[in-house]
């Protein structure tokens, strides 16, 4: 250990074998991945956010948005529900089963559901051991009975509703820069556009916090927005306010977002928690109901 | 190895490091008070939300990162460059070589960090925590990098003294490390992005070999050294060191992936098992500063002017490190012997209990995404590495200088103001981040609730922030009181050529 | 005030640098530094998802997000894309067909036959006349044609094996019958291509065996 170069190639095989391990492994992996089917729902995703969104994306960046939100949804854990997809012809006996498996639902219940079968849920929030024991014991019955096992993540940002699921690499292939967020001093933003899908309340968020969200830690965003002489009539995009935000929007002036308060609320309302897709098992979704084809499958970026 | 230093020797060799390593100090301290103010800016917003807030300058997403990279590469860096070449010069009784290369580079490192703070104020921030400086800095700050420590190498490689301290294992192995990994994630996250979450991870990771290898072995570097230095003792053990060199040096770039992170599995288990690992190298150190220490000096140290610098800075890295290695720890602990853990008490706790069959093992909420975190990172950077390069600063800079402080009072002050500082800030932290942690565990529905009182624990360290800018004004004015008195009153060229000249007549006003 | 007590604290220039000590690193650092790694292979043993791309946290592996995936096989992916755009403008997407008009797919007897030759027959070369589905007359008065897909669009075997696949086994026209190779449908293909344009009536559909 007396020898300069024995310290510099001892000090390069450490971070070699770091950036094999963590640099160049995970890029194979995950840095080369395409977007992929959404199982239920025909389209691949992710698609490339329209360009008012990505512009959002830097408006956020340069806001720092990131030292006080996430943008990743975590899971904790995994339980089940069971289903009945198909009662075959026994169904008394299907029907006996299921009392024996779940005795709390009450006769009535069971035999409505066996008899109307669409995917009758039995037995609800459950480990894989205790779903893969009802099945066993549904399927004895025989005659075509069909079950199915439903897989829920969970977790505490899944019953906050942050998400239905966790994310994953996959989800954020467009984004640049990835602001995944490491404090939660604000709640995660993943699934902000489903949660929160109206523009007017973001843009009065932005200006003033403490408006729509009593005690808000949040800082306003005043520079994000326009205070301007009010002309014969408000403009449509101008914010309406309740009177107590500091004097702003009184007598004669109006307030109006900048085209980066519009980039950054378009972004927000993109953020959605994506479809189910191989990597994360949960309940199929269901397509919003149309009886015309389906939207064509968006074109994948290389 | 020769334990005298003649005289002349030390002379010639604090004379050569003389200029640039003082302009690096005054530098660093300089930052030092920006991030500082910057922090006491940032950390006022939980008092009063709209402070200041429409300014789209002072914006709290813009003022932290300012802080905290001010903090990082104006003060961490800096003074740990001039440190590192400090103690490759005095160890190895070689002169600096490049002193104006060095002082030219030192330059360009505070231009660059000022192009860098500034980028972030002005919305430029690249969007990667740590790394925030746009790219434009970040070439600055390479080529600055590649002057400073490009001579510090030579200067090792001409050592006359050619045993190696263990600290210059330490100094030689984080001189080479920087540069590759600030390469990296500039190719990678600036030049030609990766991919999505791909630039998490490489953010991520050169975070983590950013404070847990590069600037910890800085740390350790000054630690191990100073306290045999200033005890008279001798450094415990060689051996214990090497298997902590190289503990540390392969395990610790594996960590920094938080675990419910958006990539595969396995790459937060290997941050998890290396921060578990990384227990026998936090030991092995702690073993041999307490022993270095004696009973004696483990008293008395703290009374000392300067040793209680290293022993805080010990004391923080043990602390620190068994701290980051508990939550992994339980996990593994969790996964490998489920049923001894299940009959543990841990096991009782909400969230601590279980597999994914059936409790899921929440104990991550408690470090994700809460206040423990930064708590963490405070301790290191804080605790650990600013406690050692002041208590460095201070030891070094009276015999570059040749007199002594000009105020021990302020010195005094500094060491009080940081204590309170750093307990004023990790502490809420930690408070806060365990109250937000079983919060969420306790899988509640509404999210508010949970801020409250970390935000009263935010507000309590506002105190811990006014103390820290309070030390760093103390060492500022320190520093800036000695150039004055002992230098040409003038600006850095200036003083850079007198210094030379200046040897003697410093000499006669000690 | 700080109490300065140790000689070395003046400030002075006689520095002595510090000697290291040959203490040899005890064997039970290196033995917790073996336990420690053994403890955590194990762990990532079962927490690492065997090192694989697609399985996260907390799955422990490929296999289990495999069994957890529900997923229609390719055919039947295929199928369903192929039959959305080629069929469903008449026989609707849910295959319900039109009443009196375009006969039902789901539920219907013609596609849960055994065989399926009379299916490929008409979809690659058309239908014209009445039909009975499940009893039920359509295009009674003869009018309407339905044009051969089949020829026009050029499916080859296995694009037919897939929609014919989807369609009969498909879970969500609930038919439940077999699915079908392209194997399976070589010869009804020949016959279907040597026919041409030419479309079928029920009565020599009905003169195929299908059992």
């Amino acid at each position: 250990m007396n020898r300069g170069p024995l310290l510099f190639i001892g000090a390069f095989f450490a971070l070699s074998l770091s950036w094999f391990a963590m640099i160049l492994s995970p890029q194979l992996q995950i840095g080369s991945q395409n977007p992929a089917d959404a199982l239920d729902l025909g389209y691949r995703h992710p698609a490339p956010a329209p360009g008012d969104a990505q512009a959002g994306l830097q408006v956020y960046r340069s806001a720092g948005c990131v030292y006080c939100h996430s943008q990743q949804v975590q899971q904790s854990g995994i339980e089940f529900d069971v289903a009945l997809t198909k009662a075959g012809i026994f169904t008394d006996d299907v029907v006996k089963e299921i009392m024996k498996v779940n005795p709390l639902l009450g006769g009535a219940v069971i035999r409505n559901g066996v008899a109307n079968t669409n995917g009758f849920i039995f037995l609800r929030d459950v480990n894989r051991a205790e779903a893969a024991w009802a099945v066993d014991r549904v399927n004895k019955v025989g005659g075509n009975v069909e079950t199915a096992v439903i897989p829920k993540p969970t977790g505490s940002d899944i019953s906050l509703g942050w998400g239905a699921r966790r994310s994953v690499a996959r989800d954020y292939l467009y984004d640049y820069p990835v602001q995944l967020g490491s404090q939660r001093i604000g709640p995660d933003l993943t699934n902000i556009g489903n949660r929160r899908p109206d523009a007017d309340w973001h843009y009065k968020h932005l200006y003033a916090p403490r408006s729509v969200v009593p005690e808000s830690p949040m800082p306003q965003y005043g520079y994000l927005f326009e205070k301007r002489a009010k002309g014969a009539e408000p403009s449509a995009d101008a914010l309406v306010l309740e009177d107590s935000e500091a004097g702003h929007g009184d007598g004669g002036f109006e307030i109006v977002p900048t085209k980066e308060a519009r980039q950054l609320v378009a972004y927000l309302l993109s953020l959605r928690n994506g479809p189910r897709i191989f990597e994360t098992p949960m309940p199929k979704q269901s397509k919003p109901k149309t009886d015309a084809a389906p939207a064509p499958e968006v074109a994948s970026a290389q | 190895m020769s334990s005298v230093l003649t005289q002349n020797r030390i002379k010639e060799v604090n004379a050569s490091c003389r200029g640039p390593l003082m302009y690096m100090f005054v530098s660093a301290a300089g930052w030092l008070v920006v991030s500082a103010i910057l922090a006491c800016l940032t950390s006022v917003r939980f008092h009063a939300a709209g402070l200041l807030a429409d300014v789209s300058w002072l914006t709290f997403g813009r003022v932290h990162p300012a802080s905290t990279t001010a903090l990082l590469y104006g003060f961490a860096i800096q003074a740990g460059l001039a440190v590192a070449l400090w103690m490759i010069c005095h160890i190895g009784q070689a002169r600096l070589a490049g002193r104006t290369a060095v002082a030219i580079g030192a330059g360009f490192w505070n231009i660059g960090v000022a192009v860098g703070v500034f980028g972030i104020l002005a919305g430029a921030s690249s969007g990667f925590e740590s790394f925030e400086m746009p790219g434009q800095a970040n070439l600055i700050l390479l080529a600055s990098y590649i002057l400073i420590a490009g001579f510090g190498l030579v200067t090792f490689h001409h050592r006359r003294q050619r045993d190696l301290y263990p600290s210059l294992w330490f100094l030689v192995a984080a001189l080479f490390w920087f540069p590759w990994i600030f390469t990296t994630a500039n190719a990678l996250l600036i030049g030609d992005p990766v991919r999505g979450t791909m630039q998490a991870v490489v953010a991520w990771w050169y975070a983590n070999n950013l404070s847990a290898v590069f600037l910890t072995f800085i740390g350790l570097a000054v630690v191990l050294y100073f306290i045999p230095k200033l005890t008279g003792r001798a450094l415990y053990s060689r051996s214990y060191l090497m298997l902590a060199f190289w503990t540390l040096a392969l395990i610790a770039p594996f960590g920094g992936i938080p675990s419910g992170a958006p990539v595969p599995a396995w790459l937060p288990s290997l941050s998890a098992v290396s921060a578990v690992l990384l227990l026998v190298p936090v030991l092995a150190i702690g073993l041999t500063v307490c022993s270095t220490l004696g009973k004696e000096n483990r008293e008395s140290g703290w009374k000392h002017g300067d040793l209680r610098f290293f022993l805080f800075a010990g004391a923080a890295f043990v602390l620190g490190g068994i701290l980051t290695a508990m939550g992994p720890g339980l996990e593994i602990f969790n996964h490998v012997f489920p049923s001894l853990y299940n009959a543990s008490p841990v096991s009782e706790m909400p969230g601590f209990g279980g597999t994914i069959e059936s409790t899921p093992f929440r104990a991550d909420n408690f470090v994700q995404f809460t206040l423990l975190g930064p708590a963490l990172s405070q301790l290191a950077i804080q605790g650990f590495l600013a406690m050692a390069l002041f208590g460095a600063i201070y030891y070094i800079a009276p015999r570059l200088m040749g007199g002594e402080m000009p105020s021990l009072t302020w010195k005094e002050w500094h060491w009080r103001l940081a204590l309170v500082g750093i307990v004023f800030t990790v502490l809420p932290w930690i408070v806060g981040g365990i109250h937000q942690g079983s919060q969420w565990n306790a899988d509640m529905r509404l999210f508010e609730p949970t801020t409250r009182i970390a935000l009263s624990m935010l507000r309590v360290s506002f105190l811990g922030q006014l103390a820290l800018l309070g030390g760093a004004l103390l060492l500022l004015a320190n520093l800036k009181l000695m150039m004055w008195r002992m230098c040409c009153p003038c600006c850095v060229p200036s003083f850079l050529r007198v210094a030379a000249d200046k040897t003697e007549t410093a000499e006669a006003s000690s | 005030m700080s109490e300065e007590t140790k000689p070395n604290e003046e400030f002075s220039h006689d520095d002595r640098e510090p000697e290291v000590g040959d203490v040899a690193a005890p064997m039970w650092l290196m033995g917790m530094l073996i336990v420690l790694l053994w403890f955590g292979l194990m762990f990532l043993d079962r927490r690492a998802g065997g090192f694989d791309a697609k399985v996260y946290r907390p799955y422990p592996s490929l296999a289990f997000v495999e069994g957890l995936s529900v997923t229609d096989p390719p055919q039947i992916s295929r199928g369903r894309a192929l039959y959305m755009v080629n069929c469903a403008g008449c026989h609707q997407a849910s295959g319900a067909g039109v009443a009196g008009q375009f006969p039902p797919l789901a539920g219907s007897d013609w596609v849960t036959a055994a065989k399926p030759d009379r299916l490929v027959r008409i979809a690659m070369n058309g239908l014209k006349g009445p039909i009975h589905v499940n009893e039920t007359p359509f295009n009674e008065a003869g009018t309407a044609v339905m044009l051969s897909v089949g020829s026009d669009n050029k499916f080859n075997a296995e694009q037919m094996a897939d929609i014919l696949s989807y369609i009969r086994a498909g879970k969500e026209f609930g038919n439940g019958a077999p699915m079908v190779a392209p194997g399976d449908i070589t010869d009804a293909m020949s016959a279907a291509e040597a026919r041409g344009k030419s479309q079928w009536t029920e009565a020599e559909l009905l003169a195929i065996p299908v059992d």
